[in-house]
């Protein structure tokens, strides 16, 4: 049975744009029932009303949601819309929503498996899908959490949820449940496998430097200095080709500042990312994900050249391991990157979008991708670029 | 065997290297030759940790644990 794949965008209100992506997706699947149904919705359109537009309109699919920092299709990227893809095939989808993630990593996780992990005979290939809230700071521990229950075979795609660099709440969402502080986790079980691929495009800044101290996910001191006083004086030299100051901004500015200078953790020859995503009061900075004191780190930035190039590697990686025609891709991108490449953030999706055959996608913006194979032994990226290809 | 590597990849090499050698250390395991029962005491041993350093000995045991047998 052939997969179909379709995707679509609306702008308006939250009800207003979840009919609209309703009906457009109805058109395009031409008489077949989705399995899945995924939306992503600036804060514009609160999810909830988005979401619950969906489900009234396809009331056998899962379907799953978050909130953004941008959204795109094959057709173009945007602000303050919403855009939706549904596939419907040969292939069964359990999912769940895990609430307090904060508190309890572990059992939020656990709650959005629920039993959805199992196999199921005759699909033998599992795939799992994730959407977490970046701003417990448990990104990392929730990917592992979930891969160590999934196991090596079962790849994990996915993205933490924005909300147009507000940095105040985001939003996941399972059916008609919508929340901040929770994971959601989709098992699709199918004949065939589905393709990952991941990239980033970051070079090294600083030179390495000692997180001297952090707790989960704030980091307090870097050598013994105010972490923010490092960042502003590491990256001033940068900053100062682009005309900004960063001992200028505004506390509104720092947000998307920090997104442009992130922490890069030596792991071998590459270097993990870790996004700051805020400056507190005290001169610490708030991460999408926990730091551990005595790590030691170096201050990255991106090149607009590197960032396009490495879309179309997740893209191709992504494509060479579904490893036959493709339906679809759902795309997981950060949004540091559109902040990087301004207008040609547009470009990066067209490569990502000309790399896959020109079938059609959907994305959003992300604080952080997920992304785990076997072999990986971490899964929490920043600043990445993660594409879940479909196979027809 | 190099311990520390697996870990790396989400505490950092240097967060690595030392929960690693406490840990081998505590339970008077020379570091220079780590036996794969051994390997799994150490991690059994850092899983203990709050927080991620705990959450990534635990994943990165049951990882090793399907490379190995």
């Amino acid at each position: 049975m052939t997969t179909h794949f379709c995707t679509a965008s609306a702008r308006g209100s939250a009800s207003d744009a979840g009919t609209a992506l309703g009906n457009a997706l109805s058109e395009r699947l031409a008489g077949h029932d989705p399995e899945l149904v995924m939306v992503f919705a600036s804060t514009s359109q609160p999810l909830a009303g988005v979401s619950a537009a969906l489900v009234q309109r396809f009331p056998g699919a899962t379907v799953l949601g978050a909130s953004t920092a941008g959204e795109f299709t094959e057709e173009g990227d945007g602000k303050q819309g919403a855009v939706a893809c549904a596939m419907s095939g040969d292939f069964k989808v359990s999912a769940g929503l895990g609430s307090g993630l904060s508190a309890d990593p572990q059992r939020a996780v656990e709650q959005a498996l629920g039993g959805g992990a199992q196999a199921i005979e005759g699909y033998s290939h599992r795939s799992a899908l994730m959407l977490l809230d970046p701003l417990t700071g448990r990104g990392e521990e929730a990917v592992l959490l979930a891969g160590a229950r999934l196991g090596a075979g079962v790849p994990l795609a996915g993205g933490a949820a924005g909300d147009d660099l507000q940095m105040s709440a985001t939003h996941v969402g399972c059916g008609t449940s919508v929340e901040s502080d929770a994971v959601v986790l989709a098992v699709i079980h199918s004949r065939v496998p589905l393709g990952l691929g991941v990239s980033h495009g970051h070079r090294p800044l600083s030179e390495p430097m000692k997180v001297t101290r952090a707790s989960e996910s704030t980091v307090y001191e870097i050598d013994g200095r105010p972490a923010w006083a490092v960042w502003a004086e590491q990256t001033r030299a940068s900053a100062a080709e682009r005309g900004v100051d960063p001992n200028a901004l505004q506390d509104s500015e720092v947000g998307a500042y920090l997104l442009r200078y992130e922490a890069g953790l030596p792991a071998g020859a590459e270097l993990k990312i870790r996004a700051p995503l805020s400056r507190n009061d005290d001169g610490s900075l708030a991460f999408a994900c926990a730091i551990p004191e005595g790590a030691t780190l170096r201050i990255t930035e991106s090149v607009p050249e590197a960032q396009i190039e490495s879309a179309r590697r997740a893209a191709r990686q992504a494509r060479e391991r579904a490893g036959t025609k493709l339906a679809g891709a759902i795309v997981f991108d950060c949004i540091c990157r559109n902040l990087i490449l301004g207008d040609r953030f547009g470009t990066a999706v067209d490569a990502i979008s000309s790399e896959l055959g020109g079938v059609p996608l959907a994305g959003f913006e992300t604080y952080g991708e997920i992304a785990l194979s076997a072999g990986d032994m971490s899964g929490f990226h920043n600043t990445t670029t993660v594409v879940f290809a479909v196979a027809e | 065997m190099d311990l520390a590597s697996h870990l790396a990849s989400a505490l950092g090499e240097t967060k690595a290297l030392e929960v690693v050698r406490a840990a081998a250390a505590g339970l008077q395991i020379p570091r220079e030759q780590i036996q794969r029962e051994q390997a799994y005491e150490i991690l059994d041993a850092i899983a203990k940790e709050p927080g991620l350093v705990g959450i990534t000995a635990s994943f990165v045991k049951s990882r090793l644990i399907l490379q190995w047998g």
